[in-house]
């Protein structure tokens, strides 16, 4: 018996592989919406922000908001960077060979540390935090800096616009109403031992992201093994058309430390769902 | 699907007009005298051909015709490049006047309706030049259908993608005799295979571009698709599979060969450059061996650019900074006029000879 590809043929295959295809991607994300989200965070238009249109961009119809998040970093040359998103204080040596990585060889030995350079990331589950314990500790930081340089100032009589003492003072402002409150905390494989740790569903996003680690070395300094957490997946989140009112009525950005204090202008119900991809359930805000 | 390919009728309409030409200087110096009943009994049988193929594939039945038909091969895949992006683009400005629901819909039905619109006119036109705009903007509205549901649904980006991508324009390449989709099908497949071979080694998918190694599993498959599966009916779609393999080894290869630190290979960055400088001589030479073996033109010529590549890139290493400028590009010419003569030589003893498949 032969068989003959006939038009007939051709076109159902056609139409059957666009729907196939729609139906499976559609399916995902029913799966990733069912039942109870994994977590449900309130963020505001501190930790997300509407990202300026250039070029091309510019014709990009939708909105969509990208996540702003940070961590606490022991390098006190990033310490009062609002948005950085450099070396995590915990993502240590064991926290490294937790996610897969080979940190067997000693950081001194130069070909240890070529093979080191060369590891390439690696998918991990990151712990989002929102106003917690690491937005406290970065809330301390600063007003200790602020306290300091205060103090210096006061001493040097340097406290006008563009001194250590006056900036310190603006990032403390900033910390306080402005910068984003959402720190990554954490990182692991595994999403029950991560929410047995981290269980408050309101306050911790498990997301997929991926970490890269690298050889820290430097004049004066111990050399060891690090990373930093190179991607939060899905960090920017798809507006619907029922909530964009109360975004994009809101200004475009919070009005950073000055003579007036802005606050946010929207809050955004964002869910996280069982593959971790989130989805904004409510909107409200808008001045 | 057609029997023969349009590709291939042209071929034939070419090699009738040149088989015409060749016989009547024949007849004319007196080397073969026809009947005037054999040589009509061609000339019916030649026009019946051309009229079959100018009806049913709207051929080009002489040199000005096929002149013109260029131009318009190439107005069609410039054409269909833009109408692609215009798609593109019209989906991102007006994206958000609609609900989520009706995005879903506009986003399925585009691609659906596009795909039905190329059958219909592939089925009503024998030139295949505005199938090829229609099949390029069902491509083009199936990307942004999937990519545009991901976007929208903030769905985790998979390497998954690729699959349907490349079946579909694997699909109308092979229904339409497209050799640009068939392209575009390939490009999807190697990005593909590269990232599976990528996720084996631990790494996140779409690092598969750090390691150049990734690639290599996807040029032997693709070398061996033209062999296993026969292509005789779509003309130019071996040479495609055979270029774009040669391209998925060389290209990694090449690069391995001056930077080793990106190699999966636990060596001295050094080991690993001679390594793949060495593989790089051999393997280049050897595809122009077996292309002039197999009389695949395009597969010597592939193994001709790069073997001259990797040559003049070790040139460029030792010389570069000790040679005066003249005597460096003087190097370079000779090894060319060098490269020519051995060619040649070979080529007149015979020893790329063999028989044509």
């Amino acid at each position: 018996m032969t068989l003959t590809w006939s038009r007939r043929h051709t076109l159902i295959a056609g139409l059957a592989l666009i729907a196939l295809t729609n139906a499976i991607a559609l399916g995902g994300v029913a799966y990733n919406r069912s039942g109870e989200p994994e977590s449900v965070l309130k963020l505001t238009q501190r930790e997300l922000w509407q990202p300026h249109g250039y070029g091309l961009d510019r014709e990009e119809g939708g909105l969509q908001l990208s996540v702003r998040w940070r961590v606490l970093t022991a390098d006190p040359a990033m310490a009062f960077y609002a948005d950085h998103q450099g070396t995590p204080e915990w993502l240590d040596e064991a926290k490294l060979a937790s996610l897969g990585f080979d940190v067997s060889q000693p950081p001194a030995a130069r070909r240890a540390s070529w093979r080191y350079d060369r590891q390439l990331p690696k998918e991990a589950l990151v712990v989002l935090e929102l106003d917690g314990p690491a937005r406290q500790k970065a809330l301390e930081r600063a007003r200790e800096r602020a306290a300091k340089e205060a103090a210096k100032g006061a001493e040097t009589g340097k406290t006008g616009p563009g001194t250590p003492a006056q900036e310190a003072a603006v990032f403390l402002k900033n910390e306080e109403t402005a910068n984003s409150r959402l720190f990554a905390v954490d990182a692991g494989p595994d999403a029950q031992a991560l929410r047995a740790k981290y269980s408050d569903r309101t306050r911790y996003a498990i997301v997929q992201g991926k970490v890269r680690p690298y050889h820290q070395s430097g004049r004066g300094k111990e050399a060891r093994w690090t990373g930093y957490i190179e991607v939060i997946e899905n960090a920017r989140v798809n507006v619907p058309l029922e909530f964009r009112k109360a975004v994009e009525s809101a200004p475009r950005s919070i009005p950073m430390a000055g003579p007036t204090d802005g606050g946010p202008g929207f809050e955004v119900r964002v869910a996280f769902g069982k593959r971790f991809e989130p989805w904004i359930t409510a909107a409200s805000g808008g001045r | 699907m057609p029997e023969p390919s349009r590709t291939a009728a042209q071929q034939r309409a070419d090699e009738i007009r040149v088989f015409a030409e060749e016989l009547a200087r024949l007849e004319r110096e007196g080397v073969v005298a026809l009947t005037p009943a054999q040589r009509d009994a061609i000339a019916a049988h030649h026009r019946g051909l051309l009229s079959r193929f100018a009806q049913d594939f709207d051929i080009d039945r002489d040199t000005r015709a096929k002149q013109l038909s260029l131009g318009m091969r190439i107005a069609s895949f410039l054409g269909a490049l833009a109408l692609a992006a215009s798609v593109f683009f019209l989906f991102r400005q007006f994206w958000d006047r609609f609900s989520t629901a009706a995005q879903v819909v506009v986003l399925v039905g585009a691609a659906l309706g596009t795909y039905g619109a190329t059958l219909w006119i592939q089925g009503r036109e024998s030139s295949g030049y505005f199938t090829k705009l229609a099949a390029m903007v069902a491509f083009a509205c199936f990307v942004i259908n999937i990519s545009l549901l991901g976007q929208i649904f903030n769905i985790t980006p998979s390497d998954k993608a690729l699959i349907p991508w490349a079946a579909f324009a694997l699909l109308l390449a092979y229904t339409c005799d497209l050799r640009l989709l068939l392209a575009a099908g390939i490009l999807c497949i190697i990005a593909w295979i590269s990232a599976r071979t990528g996720t084996f080694s631990g790494m996140y998918w779409l690092h598969f571009g750090e390691r150049p190694e990734n690639f290599f599993p996807a040029a032997v498959i693709l070398f061996l698709v033209p062999q296993l599966i026969p292509h005789g009916r779509f003309t130019g779609f071996g040479p495609i599979y055979r270029v774009f393999a040669l391209l998925t080894l060389f290209l990694p290869m090449l690069i391995l060969a001056n930077w080793g630190q990106v190699s999966y290979l636990d060596f001295e960055e050094d080991a690993i450059e001679g390594i793949y400088q060495v593989m790089g001589f051999a393997l280049s030479a050897g595809a122009i061996w077996l292309g002039a073996r197999r009389h695949w033109g395009e597969v010597v010529n592939t193994g001709s650019v790069f073997f001259v590549i990797f040559l003049y890139t070790k040139f460029f290493d030792w010389w570069w900074d000790v040679m005066p400028k003249y005597l460096f590009f003087l190097v370079l010419g000779l090894t060319a006029v060098l490269l020519l003569v051995i060619m040649r030589r070979l080529r007149a003893k015979g020893l790329f000879g063999g028989t044509a498949r």
